[in-house]
C-alpha cells in the first residue's frame, strides 16, 4: 500500500557555495548522496532530557515526579515526529526513537556521544537562536556542537 | 522546643554562658532546641543543640548588598559555641527555587544545604575557603555550622588602596591580582571536582582579618544551565577582576559627570555584556593598564566574540598577564 506523501513546508532549494577544490567536491558529493536517488534512509531521533543536579531537588519524589513529567512529554513529542516522518514517506522501520536522561555537564557532549555510537554520517539540530549575553551564561549547545562535530558529520543547523 | 536535655543541665549551661559573654547576659530562661525546622522561631538566647554541643544564638545576619542591607536572613544566625566560646554562623535548613534575574537574562537557581555541605567537606583543609561542618538535628534537617570570619570583603579592602588609581595599579594591585590568581585557583579547585560556587560575588570574599588571606564564603546557592555548566561562575569571576583592575566599578554614568571627554569614546562594545552600565574596557580610562590584561576583561565586554569556557582558559591568561605588572613592593 503507498501513500501520498504529505507537503514539506521546505523546499528543496540548496544554495552550494564551491570553490573547485576537493572540500567543494566533498560537499557535493554529499549532497548527492543525501538528495539523489537510492540509499536507504535511516533516522535516529535522539531526545535529550538534562536533569538538573540532586541539590536542585527537595525530594527524591519530587525528583522522580520531574523526571516523570519529562519523560511524558517526551515520548509524546517522539510519537508527534515520528508520524511526521512517516507522512513525508520515510519508512516507519527506518526510524528509531531514543530518550537519554540524566544530569549531564553539556548536552553537546552527550549528542557527540551518541553521534559517535550510531556512527551518523548527518546532525540535524533545530537552533533557537539565543542572543550573545545567553550564550556567554548558558553556553550554546548548537554552536559547541558547530566547532566540536566537524570531521564526524555534516551539520544541519535548523533556525 | 525543650527545656534543658539531661546532658546539659540548666546550671551548666548558664554557667557556660556567663563565661563566654558574661554574667550579665544569662538570660532567665533556658530554651534549648533540637528540631530546627520553625527557624523563625529560634531567637536571640535560645540554645540550639546539635552533635551534642550546645550554641547559644544572638543574632539573625543580614544581607548586605545591592541596598538591602537590612534585610534579614532568619534562616542564619550568629551563634557562639558553648563548649569553646568561639564564635560561629549557623545556617538552618532553608530550601527555595526561584527564577533569578541579572540584567535581562534569567536563571533557574536553587538553594541547597546538600551543596554547601559538600562543598565545607572538600574544602576542609583548605584555608581559601569559609570551613566549618553540618550536622543532621532531631528533625532531620541540614545545619551547617561557620566558623566566623573576621575581616573585610575583598571589595571594600581595595577601595582605600593607593592615591590615585595610577598608584593603586602599579603598587597595590600586583598584589591583589595574586591574591585574585590565588581565588581563582580555589575555584577551580571546585570545578575540578564537578561543583560549581554558584554565587560567586566581591562581598563573597573575606580577607581574614588572622591571617590576612581572601577566603571565598557562601556555597549555598546553585544554578541549572543544560551547556555551559561553569559559565555563570566564569562570568562572575570576570565581575570581580574588572573591578579589582579599576579599584571599584567604572560607570558610564560617572564617566559622563567626571569626564566627558573619555565617556565620549566609549562605545557599545566596551561595556560589561550583562551591565551596560560598567565599563569593562578600561584601558580607555587608564592607559597604563597592560594590553593582555585587558585582553582579558575585554572576554567580559559586550564587544567579545570570545568567551571562557572553563577556568583554565582565565587562569591560563591571567599567570600569562601577571608578569607585566612587576613586583608587590
Amino acid at each position: 500500500m503507498t501513500s501520498e506523501a504529505t507537503p514539506c513546508s521546505f523546499r528543496k532549494d540548496l544554495l552550494i557555495a564551491v570553490d573547485g577544490s576537493e572540500n567543494s567536491d566533498r560537499a557535493i558529493e554529499y549532497v548527492a548522496c543525501m538528495l539523489g536517488g537510492g540509499g536507504q534512509v535511516s533516522i535516529s531521533l535522539l531526545h535529550i532530557i538534562s536533569v538538573p543536579p540532586d541539590d536542585y531537588f527537595h525530594t527524591e519524589s519530587e525528583q522522580k515526579a520531574w523526571i516523570e513529567e519529562r519523560e511524558k512529554a517526551a515520548i509524546a513529542a517522539g510519537e508527534r515526529h515520528i508520524r511526521r516522518l512517516i507522512e513525508a514517506g520515510i519508512p516507519e522501520t527506518a526510524v528509531h526513537y531514543t530518550i537519554r536522561k540524566g544530569t549531564f555537564p553539556s548536552v553537546a557532549e552527550v549528542i557527540l556521544a551518541e553521534l559517535k555510537k550510531s556512527g551518523a554520517s548527518t546532525l540535524v539540530i533545530g537552533r533557537r537562536g539565543i542572543s550573545k549575553k545567553e550564550e556567554f551564561i548558558y553556553g550554546s549547545t548548537s554552536n559547541r556542537l558547530l566547532h566540536a562535530a566537524k570531521g564526524s558529520a555534516a551539520l544541519w543547523v535548523v533556525e | 522546643m525543650t527545656t534543658a536535655t539531661p546532658e546539659f543541665s540548666d546550671d551548666y549551661l548558664r554557667s557556660r554562658i556567663a563565661a563566654c559573654v558574661g554574667e550579665d547576659r544569662v538570660p532567665k530562661q533556658i530554651t534549648v532546641i533540637t528540631d530546627t525546622s520553625d527557624f523563625y522561631r529560634i531567637d536571640y538566647d535560645d540554645i540550639v543543640l546539635l552533635n551534642d554541643r550546645p550554641y547559644f544564638i544572638r543574632n539573625n545576619e543580614r544581607e548586605g548588598r545591592f541596598g538591602i542591607d537590612e534585610q534579614q536572613k532568619f534562616w542564619v544566625k550568629r551563634a557562639i559555641d558553648l563548649i569553646d566560646g568561639s564564635t560561629k554562623i549557623m545556617k538552618l535548613t532553608f530550601l527555595e527555587r526561584f527564577t533569578a534575574r541579572v540584567g535581562e537574562l534569567s536563571f533557574e537557581c536553587y538553594r541547597s544545604p546538600k551543596k554547601e555541605a559538600r562543598i565545607l567537606e572538600l574544602v576542609r583543609n583548605d584555608d581559601r575557603f569559609m570551613h566549618g561542618f553540618s550536622a543532621v538535628d532531631s528533625a532531620g534537617n541540614l545545619v551547617r555550622v561557620l566558623d566566623f570570619i573576621q575581616g573585610r570583603t575583598l571589595a571594600d579592602s581595595i577601595l582605600a588602596l593607593g592615591t590615585s588609581h595610577e598608584d593603586y595599579f602599579l603598587n597595590h594591585f600586583p598584589g591583589v591580582l595574586d591574591e585574585f590568581i590565588d581565588l581563582v585557583n580555589a575555584i577551580k579547585l571546585l570545578h575540578d571536582h564537578g561543583e560549581i560556587h554558584g554565587d560567586i560575588r566581591r562581598d563573597h570574599v573575606i580577607r581574614d582579618f588572622r591571617s590576612g588571606r581572601c577566603r571565598w564564603i557562601d556555597f549555598d546557592f546553585g544554578y541549572f544551565h543544560t551547556e555551559s555548566r561553569f559559565g555563570y561562575d566564569l562570568f562572575s569571576l570576570g565581575n570581580i577582576l574588572v573591578y579589582l583592575a579599576a579599584r571599584g566599578d567604572v560607570t558610564v554614568q560617572d564617566l559622563r559627570q567626571c569626564a566627558p571627554d573619555v565617556a565620549a569614546c566609549i562605545r557599545p562594545e566596551d561595556v560589561n555584556i550583562i551591565f551596560n552600565n560598567r565599563l569593562v574596557n578600561l584601558r580607555k580610562v587608564y592607559p597604563y593598564i597592560p594590553e593582555p590584561l585587558n585582553a582579558i576583561l575585554l572576554h567580559f565586554a559586550a564587544g567579545s566574540e570570545a568567551y571562557y569556557e572553563h577556568i583554565d582558559e582565565l587562569l591560563a591568561d591571567l599567570c600569562e598577564s601577571r608578569p607585566l605588572l612587576g613586583q608587590v613592593p
